[in-house]
């Protein structure tokens, strides 16, 4: 076990999950994160060691298939995804829930522009004043607002992980999905939250959410983006410093076949150093130092 | 086309129409009226971000209001939104932590920082980066992610917005006394970006997501109006206008400076006087024109300046052209092309 998921252990909840920081409530995002994390360090107890937090996601999925914020607050449900991805890599579940929860997923759709301002972009495009198409539909944080890279990142790993029952759909989705993220990539390479330019003024990506939309495209290594994310990514991410982003740069890299040695070495001295804080960046942390199979994996054919 | 001043127009208008449609005239209940007769501001004077000297500027603000300070708990919002080390797009971490010592030593109980970053989600990245974690570490001052905060359900007095309530972070509704404390800027959106639009960075991201994106879909003027008439907690204000940022803020501008701090409880006011520091001219600014009728006094007739006068200060802050019709118009001495305001 690396020390980030011997701290894990040592700040979940009583409840089994885990939440934003320690002592706060448990909340879906944490857990799920931090039960990918309690998986991946493998051994005999990996199951047992993360049963409780995976439990904690059993009982929380709503009706519809969707997963709330955390107890006591059903909404907005951006952290499906990667509860879906957690009980996918847990393979111990109730198939149907997870089934649900793809097809929630599947149906989940970011809020277009209106037309009218479509066509009055296409007339005055010098009245746009950012850089995006904003017809490309993905995923948003909030069920009726925009789509965005990170909640796009995740809903389509976790659709290319767990195969939706309407597969034309899926990958209707999957593709348009593909096309949004390359259309928000910034200029130079990476993704940030998803501008990459403003009133005409280029925006910088950010290491975890360039990380995000990597784990989503491990399967495009033939888009330009994603080689030009790879090539800034090392260098972003060990300027930047934080476990978060080392953590998720880490397994980035290592998903897309680079080497990943000089980050995990940095990450390790920073997790030593580290005081207590988010515990969404401690999982990813945990993730990117861990060498056994990789959880986000996309299956092949 | 329309000019930006006109849609701001058309949107409110529409809001307001709506709200007639309702039976109701205007887009706010008596419940949300704050508006004090007269509203005092403060602009003193910081040349530098020394600390020793900026918490006896503070200490100086605190103490030309009636501020109920001793024993209560103190929540300081600073603007962190963003890192870029070229620029000066975040409250100074020398003034956040003089604000801490200098509530302290007006008898706070407890003072506590709480930010709710909007673009990036990296917090360890922003707080070391910024220059903020070194300052919590000296002062002891503790951190509150507003973003993942415990909220509660606040029903909307007002209906600038469609959103009807907000979910607030409890950091916030249960202060004693809340601080805003934003830098100086322009904004690319809203003309300027002050006390009143730091408030998006109480907006907790797990629920509304990153950017605050469900607030520019309801609209930033808008949403600044909701929110700031739904905060009914004792608030405070003091605006880092050491440094300020003109041009394309609040991210891409570059540093201009002011050497100033404002302070003052009407946020309109204090709004108001940091607009009229940078050269605009508040009533042209639309959030804070539609503040102006009911939740504070962004005329200068009904401000009372203390401490130094802000005219000394009037900086003419470089605008992104679509907001230059809202600069204060030159006099006739100073207008291109005049004799004075030539530079041949």
């Amino acid at each position: 076990m690396n020390r980030a998921v011997e701290q894990l252990l040592d700040i979940r909840s009583e409840d089994g999950g885990f939440g934003p920081y320690p002592g706060s409530d448990s909340r879906t995002e944490a857990s799920a994160v931090a039960a990918l994390a309690l998986l991946r360090a493998g051994g005999p107890d990996a199951a047992e060691r993360a049963a409780a937090a995976i439990g904690w996601l059993e009982a929380r999925q709503l009706a519809s298939g969707a997963w709330p914020l955390g107890p006591g607050q059903d909404t907005p449900h951006w952290s499906t995804s990667l509860a879906v991805l957690a009980l996918a890599y847990a393979e111990t579940g109730d198939p149907a829930a997870l089934a649900v929860g793809a097809r929630w997923l599947l149906e989940e759709e970011g809020r277009g522009q209106p037309w009218w301002v479509s066509v009055l972009y296409r007339l005055f495009p010098e009245r746009r004043n950012v850089a995006l198409d904003a017809n490309l539909i993905g995923w948003p944080w909030a069920s009726g607002t925009f789509s965005w890279v990170e909640p796009t990142s995740y809903a389509l790993l976790a659709l290319k992980r767990v195969p939706a029952a309407d597969a034309d759909r899926a990958a209707a989705r999957i593709s348009e999905a593909e096309g949004l993220l390359a259309d928000r990539a910034c200029v130079g390479g990476g993704w940030n939250y998803g501008n990459r330019t403003v009133l005409g003024e280029d925006l910088w990506p950010y290491p975890d959410t360039t990380a995000a939309a990597l784990f989503a495209l491990a399967d495009r290594a033939d888009l330009p983006e994603v080689a030009a994310a790879l090539d800034v990514l090392p260098e972003m991410a060990l300027e930047t410093g934080s476990i978060l982003a080392l953590g998720m740069a880490a397994l980035a890299l290592a998903m897309h076949g680079r080497d990943a040695n000089a980050l995990r070495e940095r990450l390790d001295e920073a997790l030593a150093a580290w005081e207590s804080g988010e515990i969404r960046a401690l999982a990813w942390a945990a993730l990117g130092l861990a060498d056994t199979p990789n959880p986000l994996e996309i299956p092949v054919g | 086309m329309a000019d930006r001043r006109g849609f701001l127009r058309t949107v409110a208008g529409g809001t307001a129409a709506a709200a007639l449609a309702c039976g109701d005239r205007r887009p706010w209940t008596d419940a949300a009226v704050r508006k004090p007769p007269r509203s005092p501001v403060a602009v003193l004077p910081a040349p530098d971000y020394d600390e020793t000297r900026l918490v006896e500027v503070v200490r100086r603000g605190i103490g030309l209001f009636d501020l109920a300070v001793s024993g209560r708990r103190v929540v300081l919002k600073p603007n962190l939104v963003e890192f870029d080390p070229r620029g000066v797009i975040n409250t100074h971490p020398n003034l956040i932590a003089a604000a801490v010592e200098a509530f302290r030593l007006e008898g706070a109980a407890d003072v506590v920082i709480a930010e709710g970053p909007g673009h990036r989600r990296d917090n360890e990245y922003l707080i070391e980066a910024s220059g903020l974690g070194e300052r919590l570490r000296d002062t002891g001052a503790t951190f509150v992610d507003l973003n993942h905060d415990r909220v509660r359900r606040i029903e909307l007095a007002t209906r600038f917005t469609d959103l009807g309530h907000l979910y607030l972070p409890v950091t916030v509704l249960d202060a004693d006394l809340f601080v805003s404390m934003p830098k100086l800027k322009t904004h690319h959106w809203a003309g300027v970006t002050l006390s009143m639009k730091n408030m998006f960075g109480i907006i907790p991201g797990a629920l509304y997501g990153w950017p605050k994106n469900v607030l520019h879909w309801a609209g930033i003027e808008q949403s600044i109006l909701d929110i700031n008439a739904a905060l009914t907690v004792p608030r405070f204000n003091i605006v880092d206008g050491v440094l300020g940022m003109e041009g394309n803020g609040p991210i891409q501008g570059e540093a201009r400076d002011v050497g100033v701090l404002v302070f003052g409880e009407d946020p309109v006011a204090v709004d108001a006087a940091g607009a009229g520091l940078m050269g605009f001219d508040p009533l042209r600014i639309g959030y804070l024109s539609q503040a102006d009728a009911f939740l504070g006094n962004a005329g200068q007739d009904l401000m009372d300046e203390r401490g130094e006068p802000l005219s000394r200060f009037r900086t003419d802050f470089r605008v992104l052209p679509q907001f230059e019709e809202m600069k204060i118009d030159p006099s006739p001495a100073e207008a291109p092309g005049s004799v004075a305001g030539s530079s041949a």
